[in-house]
């Protein structure tokens, strides 16, 4: 049993290492492997548990088989359901729909005359000391692009927040579940070892709304900087107007190059711990079980 | 049959696994009947809010192409009465959508995602119930039916005292498998009659997990001989389990795909994009043009009235004009859709787990077809909300928003083409 389970677990202990050479880290890499090998001990110590208790070998293998359908099949889907059930995540049309009725309050970024926008114009005219938008050093409607760019951002952040964290409370739930099942801890410690788990596509998210965030302020400050407030009003004038009405393209290289790069090992292990010790204590488990049915056979 | 009675009810392990299946199907339908009514809430709000947005939108507007831009429309599929049963693509396809009149390719696929490690795993329904666990539980209630009692000593007995052998194996399977069947069934029957699915639905549904079911005891019954040992036949028929219920589903779902490559929907969105895009910077006259060929009765209206160098009647033409672009790559992903849920129905009648699975799908309207059959509603009710606007924006009409409040299209999801009734797979 013991050389089978070697034998299973070659491919784990062999792609660690050439993952490692890629640049990944050993630590993660062997974590996943001792994880595997403990998930396999799982089996073989329940096997042969079942083996000394049952009675029969029909007994024996009906009791593995149903074991294997509640921990695979069953408990999993169950633990989905429960989680979408107790912790439903409301749909996005839902939540934009309720997130239009705070936007409304913002006032539409592209209508520099929108209401929501007269106290920042009057803050404007005061700073600079003039009297109307046309005699401010600085594009108005580049300002009010910027501002709405940033209320709105703030708005659909906080939306966006809410929205991960039930994600991650459900996620909660269901790595619960682990304990019931070793087949999803062990599903879940790999997707947190490999970096491939919900708080990675969160924090993916994350850096990548920043990134569009900076590029598009960037243009933003273009526009306030760049083009002015009596070119931009002439903008659709005729061909002139609309070609002056154009900033240089070089402008767009404030897009950074957007990199995202994998936690730490440790941060990943630290995610993983709580399923990695849910496997050793089936483990545990199982093994003492299996002693106390043997010493019941020997006298 | 009485002395069969008493004498199944005083096996213990009969028991475990018939209380096993109730417990089972009971959960799955009291989840399902769940799931349905935070669908149905959810439907509920999404209604409320529509008509709020709606007046919102349309009362700070003063003319017909502000009116359309800033409108969005709910369209839904609302759960069917017996959906609770199979949740089938309303968990992987969109249900719901907020469409405006601009071009529809960058907005239909817009799907409303559940958490991405559920979608992984899968959800605990009566369909997956029956399909997948109730043939374990055949099996295991059956593989032992004539082998234990050879173990026992007393099969030769038994067949000798009862006269009819086969009779007495048949009864005695159909009583166990009869008490399965109650034991699945009722849960469901209880949550139809909660939410009010259809009798004819219900019954088809019954005679449908009977006829599974009674797949599975044939099979069963011939592979385990009493002149095996159990622990064979078990090992046997765990194996066959295996084969019918996951390799080969798998294996067809995947030849399948294989076979249909369809179009990256990406690359649909993208070119719609481009070209929505691309109009901004290219002369009317060819936008109009492309629009014309599609819309001939506007041609006496695409002149350009003011010297601003934008119109809406422009902005909408080329809006659709972005559509068109896509076409024949979105036709080709619904055509290719289309044809794996063909061939998948075909092929289901290799595999009895995937077949019952489409069966309950097809019952609770939760199928391919059925998400195919919103898709094309969403799509008729944008081409409704076009032809309704563009006589007002051709033509310059006056707008008036406490009319359009009261006017403008919504969508009624009962105009859906689909065949309610139509059970066949």
């Amino acid at each position: 049993m013991g050389a089978l389970i070697g034998l299973l677990s070659l491919p784990a202990l062999f792609s660690s290492f050439a993952a490692s050479l890629a640049g990944e880290s050993l630590l993660a890499g062997l974590t996943l492997y001792a994880g595997t090998l403990l998930y396999l001990g799982i089996w073989a110590a329940l096997t042969l548990f079942v083996s000394l208790a049952a009675r029969s070998r029909g007994l024996a293998l009906g009791v593995l088989s149903a074991f294997w359908v509640i921990t695979v099949l069953v408990v999993p889907r169950i633990g989905v359901t429960s989680a979408s059930a107790t912790l439903p995540t409301e749909g996005k049309i839902l939540t934009d729909m309720r997130m239009n009725d705070d936007l409304r309050k913002l006032g539409d970024g592209h209508n520099a005359a929108d209401p929501a926008f007269s106290k920042l114009k009057a803050n404007l005219l005061a700073q600079y000391d003039v009297d109307s938008v046309d005699e401010l050093p600085v594009n108005f409607r580049g300002m009010v692009a910027s501002k709405s760019e940033t209320d709105l951002t703030e708005t659909l952040n906080a939306y966006a927040e809410k929205r991960m964290d039930r994600e991650s409370a459900q996620a909660a739930h269901l790595s619960a579940y682990s304990w019931l099942s070793p087949y999803l801890a062990i599903g879940g410690a790999s997707r947190n070892l490999a970096g491939t788990d919900l708080e990675t596509h969160h924090r993916f998210l994350r850096e990548a709304e920043a990134t569009r965030f900076d590029f598009v302020q960037g243009l933003n400050k273009a526009h306030i900087e760049k083009l002015s407030y009596e070119d931009d009003m002439n903008r659709n004038s005729g061909e002139e107007g609309w070609k002056k009405a154009r900033i240089d393209a070089s402008n767009w290289s404030v897009l950074n190059d957007f990199r995202f790069t994998p936690d730490t090992a440790s941060d990943r292990l630290n995610r993983a711990t709580p399923k990695l010790l849910a496997l050793i204590l089936w483990f545990i488990a199982l093994i003492g079980l299996g002693l106390a049915a043997a010493r019941r056979l020997t006298p | 049959m009485m002395r069969e009675l008493k004498f199944m009810l005083r096996d213990k392990a009969v028991w475990v696994w018939l209380s096993l299946a109730f417990v089972f199907s009971v959960a799955a339908v009291s989840l399902g009947l769940n799931e349905v009514s935070q669908q149905r809430a959810e439907i509920a709000e999404l209604q409320q809010l529509d008509q709020i947005e709606r007046k919102a939108a349309l009362s700070g507007q003063s003319e017909w192409g502000g009116a359309a831009y800033y409108t969005f429309h709910l369209t839904y599929d609302p759960p069917s009465d017996f959906a609770f049963a199979a949740m089938g693509q309303r968990d992987v396809n969109p249900w719901k959508h907020r469409i405006r009149m601009l071009a529809l390719e960058g907005q239909i696929y817009e799907t409303d995602a559940n958490n991405p490690d559920f979608a992984l795993i899968g959800r605990f329904d009566f369909a997956f119930i029956v399909s997948l666990i109730a043939p374990l539980v055949v099996i295991l209630l059956l593989f032992e039916l004539r082998s234990g009692e050879q173990v026992a000593g007393r099969l030769r007995l038994i067949e000798a005292s009862a006269g009819d052998a086969k009779k007495l194996w048949r009864s005695r399977a159909g009583l166990r498998i009869g008490a399965l069947a109650i034991a699945l069934c009722l849960p469901v029957i209880i949550g139809g009659v909660i939410s009010g699915a259809g009798l004819l639905t219900l019954l088809f549904c019954i005679l449908a997990v009977c006829l599974y079911l009674g797949f599975w005891t044939v099979l069963t019954l011939w592979l385990t001989p009493a002149t095996r040992t159990g622990a064979y036949n078990l090992t046997i028929m765990l194996g066959v389990w295996l084969l019918l219920c996951a390799v080969l589903p798998a294996t067809l779902t995947q030849a399948i795909s294989r076979a249909v490559p369809l179009p990256d929907g990406g690359e649909i969105v993208l070119t719609q994009r481009e070209a929505v895009n691309d109009a901004w910077d290219i002369p009317k006259e060819e936008t109009y043009a492309v629009f014309l060929k599609r819309h001939p009765e506007w041609v006496d209206y695409t002149g350009w009235d003011t010297a601003d160098g934008f119109e809406w009647k422009w902005y909408y033409a080329f809006q659709h004009v972005g559509d068109m672009a896509a076409e024949p790559l979105s036709k080709a992903y619904r055509e290719g859709q289309a044809r794996r849920d063909e061939l998948a129905k075909w092929s289901s009648l290799m595999s009895p787990a995937t077949l019952l699975q489409r069966t309950m799908e097809r019952l609770a309207e939760t199928d391919m077809r059925a998400a195919i059959t919103y898709e094309q509603s969403v799509r008729d009710f944008h081409a409704n909300l076009r032809t309704w606007h563009y006589p007002k924006m051709f033509k310059a009409d006056d707008f008036n928003s406490d009319w359009a409040i009261g006017a403008v299209p919504t969508f009624d999801p009962s105009t859906k083409t689909g065949a309610e009734s139509d059970l066949s797979n």
